[in-house]
């Protein structure tokens, strides 16, 4: 696993929760809130599923940095530690 | 628009839709500095959340405390993150937006949260994220057309609890009970304990015209044990000691 592969990842869920908005355009350091829309339950909907995905369980401590597309490649490449290339 | 109070510790709620763009005056309520975070904000409906829910915060806290007109009413963050305005604390602000309506909830002392969500809301989330095993197994007795109304209930009165509780709160969704079915309207409560600490809330839960859910919460009481060990409020053991009480919002 890449970090380009978990922004690939992030990016396709996004596209699944908020349709109607392309991830793509965000800028990686902007809140997802803003940029796409997103309310406290598409947060958890996003959270849950790339946690899945990656076959990992993120505590809800740990919420606040999966608010950025920045935050959140630099968090998930922590938690997968050498899984990260 | 739906309000409530109470004699003491008064709060005042209110809803308001979200159409295609602000309403014609609403952008006379943002200061500066907001109308230029309002147009960095790149979604153009998370925009239009923002400024209808900025004007309808300061219609909303000139309702509770209308000597305050002409002021400010420039709203900042505590250091944990709370909204506030810098130049009255005292008062407890809350803040939700979701696709169609804005919510606000204003309480002259103490804290609140408020939450809000459509009916017609689909893609919930897992429940096993968010619910207790309490909760799920309850969820799994209900008859199916009930079920999409009482996890919405639960949904709003769970974020606006914690919301109520503030950002250091030390409870996550899945350690958060609500006690209570109130079908779309009525009172709840939602608690939890974690090693050192006791959350209980009270919550109002209301239908909104609209095709809404909006959910008020007040704590209780947070009682803060000795570090020592686990334990249970009204158990009788340890130091607990009440940390702030308040009244919840109701006629």
């Amino acid at each position: 696993v890449t970090t380009d592969d978990l922004l690939d990842l992030l990016l396709e869920v996004l596209a699944d929760i908020a349709p109607e908005s392309d991830p793509s355009e965000v800028d990686p350091a902007a809140d997802l809130r803003d940029e796409l829309d997103l309310d406290s339950m598409d947060e958890l909907n996003l959270i849950t599923q790339v946690g899945e995905r990656l076959g990992i369980d993120i505590p809800e401590r740990d919420y606040r940095p999966m608010r950025t597309l920045d935050g959140a490649v630099g968090y998930l490449a922590g938690r997968l530690g050498r899984r990260v290339g | 628009m739906s309000a409530s109070g109470g004699p003491v510790d008064m709060i005042v709620w209110r809803t308001c839709p979200i159409r295609e763009g602000p309403e014609p005056g609403d952008e006379a309520w943002l200061t500066g500095a907001e109308r230029l975070r309002a147009a960095a904000i790149g979604h153009h409906d998370a925009r239009t959340r923002f400024v209808v829910g900025r004007a309808l915060l300061r219609r909303t806290i000139l309702e509770l405390r209308p000597e305050l007109a002409g002021s400010a009413l420039s709203l900042t963050r505590s250091s944990s993150g709370r909204p506030r305005l810098r130049d009255h604390p005292e008062l407890a602000i809350s803040i939700s937006h979701t696709r169609g309506l804005a919510a606000i909830a204003v309480a002259g002392a103490g804290r609140v949260g408020i939450d809000v969500e459509p009916r017609s809301r689909v893609g919930l989330p897992p429940v096993g994220g968010w619910l207790t095993p309490g909760e799920q197994r309850r969820m799994r007795a209900l008859a199916p057309d009930r079920t999409r109304a009482w996890l919405l209930d639960r949904w709003v009165a769970k974020e606006a609890a914690i919301k109520a509780a503030g950002p250091g709160h030390p409870l996550g969704r899945r350690e958060l009970e609500v006690h209570g079915d109130t079908d779309g309207d009525g009172r709840a409560t939602v608690s939890g304990v974690t090693h050192d600490r006791y959350v209980h809330t009270d919550v109002r839960i209301e239908s909104v015209p609209g095709g809404f859910v909006v959910a008020i919460a007040t704590p209780i009481v947070t009682r803060v044990a000795s570090v020592s060990g686990r334990r249970r409020p009204g158990s009788g053991r340890g130091a607990h000691s009440v940390v702030r009480r308040s009244r919840a919002p109701g006629p």
